[in-house]
């Protein structure tokens, strides 16, 4: 069993980590607009990562289209010759940056986490996800800007009730600073 | 004249008397005072015999708390140097069980080992499933091809007219079964897609739980240093 | 002869640290996880400051550096780690690994380059 203010939290911190992690070639916020499934473009392919405790596992994809434009707003300057294996690369970086806000976020009501590495398989196996026991699924389409969209799907699954509170504007978080020891 | 010289002459006389009066007022008083000397003497030799008594009992009762006391320091002496005995067997023990601790740690850090063991199984599995895509998709090109040899053979059957008539059941049967192994092919690239999954998120829950459980015995491991540590320091007692 | 290691498993991140770090005048060399972190460490003593993720196949970041330690026996080496993880209990086994500071991701290049190029002894 999974509460309302739960289920409500887990999606204010997908949409928060998705709005840090991308935003558009001018470095504007992202739109984000809530799907009832995820939609990714033929070709796509996704990111799959997962954070596990031991009463939930919650996966996370993004999935990406295999074009130019993604490359080109993603990794801008990279070579042609590389292009697939640079996309992959910040494919699996981006997922990676996303996930972890989440696992750091939902660490706060949670003790004991611990996080997957990132995962890339074709964009065909994301119906799937929700074939897979879950109690809660929300689907997001992040807008880079008109070329680009990139769906994100987070999927919970819990063996205990879950029922915790959270909002962005009570975290003060610190990214990109030495915290000196 | 008579008179006054009566007068003066009992002057001196009444003064003999007044002086002898005084003397004798002051030694009824030093009689009087005798006298309570007298009593305060009985008195005296009674506080001095009870002063003595007194001072009797005083010593032989600072002997006696001396005596106590000295029997307390004793108790208390053996009582601290048994607490202290039992405190080094509480310390001993407690460092013995801390190296059993320290063992146990390191034995689970061991299963590092294990999920290094269970990454490479599934970076093995993940590389099946792509070399079951890859036969899915040339047996899709084989059953494309069956569906245009078929085709063909129907469109040549009807060519020869009467004489095709056998060769056209045939090629109809081979159309039909190439359409069932074509259904076949895409229901089964939709399972490896979905096999695709269930392997990802399965690996991945074994991942991200190892890597909690490893986070744990860390925190276990820091506990147990910290305990250690306190364990370590020299029993003082002033 | 390296400067400054840098050790993640995303090519992404060695590109966008180290690219930075050599565009700003320092020498860089790059590892891909633990156990090759450690194996470079070995061969290059010049390397005076280690940037480590924590979550890497084959060995962590963390486990790296109390190796540095404990098997290389390399106390003078600096080891900040950049990484997503915030839990209070990985950032006190990183203090007791004898590591010098924690940055969450995403690197940010101008905020910690004074601070890197005086860890990697340069002036």
């Amino acid at each position: 069993m999974i509460s309302a203010s739960a289920c409500e939290s887990l999606d204010r911190m997908f949409m928060h980590s998705l709005q840090s992690t991308f935003t558009t070639p001018e470095g504007e916020r992202v739109a984000l607009t809530r799907l009832a499934q995820s939609l990714p473009d033929a070709g796509a392919q996704m990111v799959v990562l997962m954070i596990a405790s031991h009463t939930f596992r919650l996966v996370m994809a993004l999935h990406f289209p295999q074009a130019d434009d993604a490359l080109h707003i993603l990794a801008p300057g990279s070579q042609a010759a590389e292009a697939s294996q640079v996309l992959r690369d910040q494919m699996s970086e981006r997922g990676n940056m996303c996930c972890g806000m989440v696992n750091r976020e939902i660490g706060r009501f949670f003790a004991h986490t611990g996080m997957s590495t990132p995962h890339i398989i074709d964009s065909r196996s994301g119906p799937f996800m929700t074939a897979l026991p879950h109690a809660y699924a929300s689907h997001w389409r992040v807008t880079i800007d008109a070329r680009l969209h990139i769906d994100a799907s987070l999927c919970m699954h819990n063996r205990t009730p879950m029922d915790f509170e959270w909002h962005a504007d009570a975290q003060q978080e610190v990214t990109g600073e030495l915290e000196f020891f | 004249m008579f008179v006054a010289g009566l007068l003066l002459a009992g002057l001196p006389l009444w003064f003999l008397v007044w002086r002898l009066k005084n003397q004798l007022r002051s030694c009824r008083a030093q009689a009087a005072a005798l006298r309570s000397e007298c009593h305060s003497a009985d008195e005296c030799d009674a506080l001095r015999a009870e002063i003595d008594g007194l001072r009797a009992a005083g010593q032989a009762a600072a002997t006696e708390w001396q005596a106590r006391t000295s029997a307390l320091a004793a108790e208390h002496d053996q009582a601290l140097q048994s607490v202290m005995r039992q405190a080094s067997e509480v310390v001993g023990a407690s460092q013995d069980s801390a190296h059993e601790v320290a063992g146990a740690i390191r034995d689970l850090y061991g299963i590092e080992m294990t999920f290094e063991r269970w990454h490479a199984d599934m970076t093995v599995l993940l590389a099946h499933n792509r070399g079951m895509h890859a036969k899915n998709e040339e047996f899709s090109l084989i059953v494309r091809q069956m569906v245009m040899v078929a085709l063909n053979a129907s469109i040549e059957s009807a060519r020869a007219g009467a004489s095709g008539r056998g060769f056209g059941i045939v090629a109809n049967e081979m159309r039909s079964l190439s359409a069932r192994a074509e259904a076949l092919s895409m229901d089964y690239r939709r399972t490896l897609y979905e096999n695709d999954l269930i392997t990802t998120t399965t690996f991945q829950d074994m991942q991200a739980g190892g890597r909690m459980i490893l986070g744990a015995v860390r925190g276990l491991e820091l506990t147990h240093r910290k305990g250690t540590e306190a364990t370590a320091l020299p029993l003082e007692c002033a | 002869m390296a400067q400054i290691l840098v050790v993640d498993d995303s090519s992404t991140v060695r590109n966008e640290v180290g690219g930075f770090l050599q565009r700003s005048g320092l020498t860089v060399a790059y590892a891909v996880d633990g156990k090759d972190g450690l194996s470079k460490l070995a061969a290059d003593p010049s390397v005076k400051l280690v940037v480590c993720d924590v979550n890497m196949p084959h060995m962590d970041g963390l486990t790296m550096a109390e190796k540095v330690r404990s098997e290389l026996r390399n106390s003078a080496i600096h080891i900040v780690m950049l990484t997503t993880e915030n839990a209070p209990a990985m950032k006190e086994r990183g203090k007791a690994a004898g590591i010098k500071g924690w940055i969450v991701k995403p690197f940010n290049g101008p905020a910690v380059l004074a601070t890197f190029k005086k860890l990697a002894g340069v002036a």
